[in-house]
């Protein structure tokens, strides 16, 4: 062998150490050899200490929302359509799941103004959804339990008009000055609803706290959340970002919410469920209060998709805190979980550090550890110990009494370095004692 | 997990994963933090091997990300990760002219990190090793081929980050280890010398 393929041989020899390649097929001379094992062992280095890791997150996070937020002008300029904010009217924000067939039946005036305001034709709205070289979606969530934040693309078959879903409502409550929208008629939505058995309220109790914790997962990729609905609402949104930008379950542009924070996440604060009722069709739904945005409530309907519940579509009304809904007052629903709550753990920190939950009543906790070390979740008081590694999400059931209870992460030297939160249990009553569920 | 074993998971990420991610983080911003999550054990490490404490360590690490962030939309070729490390080499010699102007790339043996973490005694006892010491006498070029490597990067990628060819990087690397070779035998030979009169 020629003394000069040796630097050739020698490369791959070096391959075949760092990365497994197969060795060179002429032996390189064993000294040599020898030498490229020790150095193999200089390849160790100290890990950056995740503290700095997660400080450089937030910086960058920052420095990426600065970027994008530059785009916003732009951006916010198509999707009103020329006319500045302050004249936009109060409108529901009605999105969509299911596209081409089911977009007459929900046809409302703003949305089609809104259409042609942006310049986009009616031939548009017969779009196609996924472009078939696309790779999937990464699951964000783990384990057996973990929220399906990106389906696999699903051949939705368009349920037919409901009856009176066109006319005009008015908010029953709030306004100095009723006004009449453009909407759903809940009350003929809601003709033929049934409260829900407990079993259906708990699964879709836990897929709302499935999508906060999903959308607590979208520092990374806000978009993939919104597969949590439909891939074809996903493609939806990306495929029409002036005319409809994502938005995440309070109805506000995303990016918008995105620019004004200052650190992850990006989630919808505690969702309050205040009623779920079974429809025909094998459909049900939902009527959900963002905390974030306790002026305006959401009307979900939820599809029996794939063995579980799928949110298809949902409408926002921008209604005062005095809404009432046209149904009339949802019915309780004993001992199913009402609350829902989700903390998300990066590195050596809990986004929210403070949650807020009603006492003596069932809540259910979703947990995600966004970060790339372990993570624990540790109310001493609650007798709560939930360890996360990495991208694991865990949902927990609790009830507590009113009180401030601490939570905390006992991995060694992480509740020293911040990662502490504090649970406020809020009751008219005076409390006395807490207990843990599960 | 081990320092060489997340250098082994570097070093074998897909490079189409990574052209997603690059593409994802070109739309919207806020899609780098995967990109970061990916490489910054990687980045950090090569830089505490460059400059040897781990304050310098971090601030390098810091200005390489948010220089990779801002300049993303400029990527256009070759791997990330060269691309990446072509950033981290400017980066670190850019800290050897402001912070050490006149100290030489290859004196860094004497270099004390004035606040240690909690690896510095395994670290310190890695410095102490015959190979590491000899390596920090290696020609600069030569140096910073083998750290590269050490890094994850394959040739092909080195040679883009020091702007020689794939061939020149090869030398350099076979120069670089039979010098290696040689330290280490002249200085096992005094030591089996010595054992040998005993």
């Amino acid at each position: 062998m020629a003394a000069s393929d040796e630097p050739t041989r020698l490369d791959r020899q070096f391959d075949a150490l760092l990365f497994g390649d197969a060795p060179p097929i002429h032996a390189l001379d064993p000294a040599l050899t020898a030498t490229l094992v020790e150095l193999r062992t200089l390849g160790a280095a100290p890990p950056p200490e995740s503290s700095f890791v997660a400080r450089l997150e937030r910086d960058l996070i920052e420095a990426a929302t600065r970027l994008d937020a530059a785009k916003l002008p732009a951006e916010a300029t198509r999707e009103r359509g020329g006319h500045s904010a302050s004249r936009a009217p109060l409108r529901p924000v009605i999105l969509r799941t299911r596209a081409p067939a089911l977009f007459a039946w929900v046809a409302t005036a703003a949305l089609l103004a809104l259409t042609l305001a942006v310049g986009i034709g009616a031939s548009h709205l017969g779009f196609t959804l996924r472009h078939d070289d696309e790779p999937p979606l990464r699951d964000v969530r783990s384990g057996a339990n973990a929220p399906q934040c990106d389906v696999q693309p699903r051949d939705v078959v368009p349920a037919p008009p409901r009856t009176g879903s066109e006319s005009r409502i008015q908010p029953s409550s709030g306004s100095e000055e009723p006004e009449v929208l453009d909407a759903w008629d809940l009350s003929a939505l809601q003709a033929d609803a049934q409260p829900a058995d407990a079993a259906t309220a708990t699964s879709i109790t836990e897929l709302i706290g499935d999508l906060a914790a999903c959308l607590d997962r979208a520092d990374v990729n806000p978009a993939r959340v919104f597969a949590l609905f439909t891939d074809s609402y996903l493609f939806f949104a990306l495929d029409m970002p002036a005319m409809s930008p994502p938005r995440d379950i309070t109805g506000q542009p995303l990016r918008d919410r995105l620019a004004a924070l200052p650190r992850p996440p990006f989630g919808m604060g505690n969702p309050r469920i205040e009623g779920v009722w079974v429809l025909p069709q094998s459909e049900a739904s939902a009527i959900v209060r963002s905390r974030a945005e306790p002026e305006s409530a959401y009307y979900l309907i939820l599809s029996a998709t794939d063995g579980g519940w799928l949110i298809d579509q949902f409408v926002r009304y921008p209604f005062p805190v005095g809404f009432v809904p046209p149904i009339g007052t949802p019915p309780p629903i004993a001992e199913s979980p009402l609350e829902v709550a989700a903390v998300t753990m990066f590195d050596i920190l809990y986004v929210p550090d403070e949650v807020t939950i009603p006492a003596d009543t069932l809540v259910t906790l979703a947990l995600t550890n966004a970060g790339v070390a372990d993570h624990s979740f540790v109310i001493d008081a609650l007798g709560i110990n939930e360890q996360l590694r990495p991208g694991e999400t865990k949902t927990i059931t609790l009830r507590a009494s009113a009180g401030t209870y601490e939570y905390f992460s006992d991995i060694p030297g992480q509740r020293d370095a911040g990662m502490v939160g504090k649970m406020t249990v809020v009751s008219e009553d005076v409390p006395t004692l807490a207990t843990p569920v599960s | 997990m081990n320092a060489w074993h997340a250098l082994e998971k570097n070093a074998a990420a897909d490079e189409s994963e990574d052209a997603r991610l690059v593409a994802n983080a070109q739309r919207d911003p806020l899609a780098f933090a995967p990109l970061y999550a990916r490489y910054v054990d990687a980045v950090y490490r090569y830089c505490y091997r460059r400059l040897g404490n781990r304050a310098e360590a971090e601030d390098a690490t810091s200005a390489i990300f948010v220089r990779a962030l801002t300049s993303l939309s400029q990527y256009r070729e070759g791997t990330f990760r060269g691309w990446l490390f072509t950033i981290a080499h400017h980066v670190v010699a850019d800290t050897f002219r402001r912070v050490r102007p006149t100290r030489p790339l290859t004196n860094e043996d004497d270099w004390v990190d004035p606040d240690p973490g909690p690896d510095a005694h395994a670290i310190a006892a890695q410095e102490r090793s015959m190979l590491g010491a000899f390596l920090i006498q290696l020609p600069a070029d030569q140096r910073d081929v083998i750290e590269l490597r050490l890094s994850g990067l394959r040739s092909a990628e080195v040679a883009h980050v020091v702007g020689r060819t794939p061939g020149a990087v090869r030398n350099l690397q076979h120069r670089a280890v039979v010098r290696l070779r040689e330290l280490a035998e002249a200085s096992i030979a005094p030591m089996e010398e010595c054992r040998g009169r005993q």
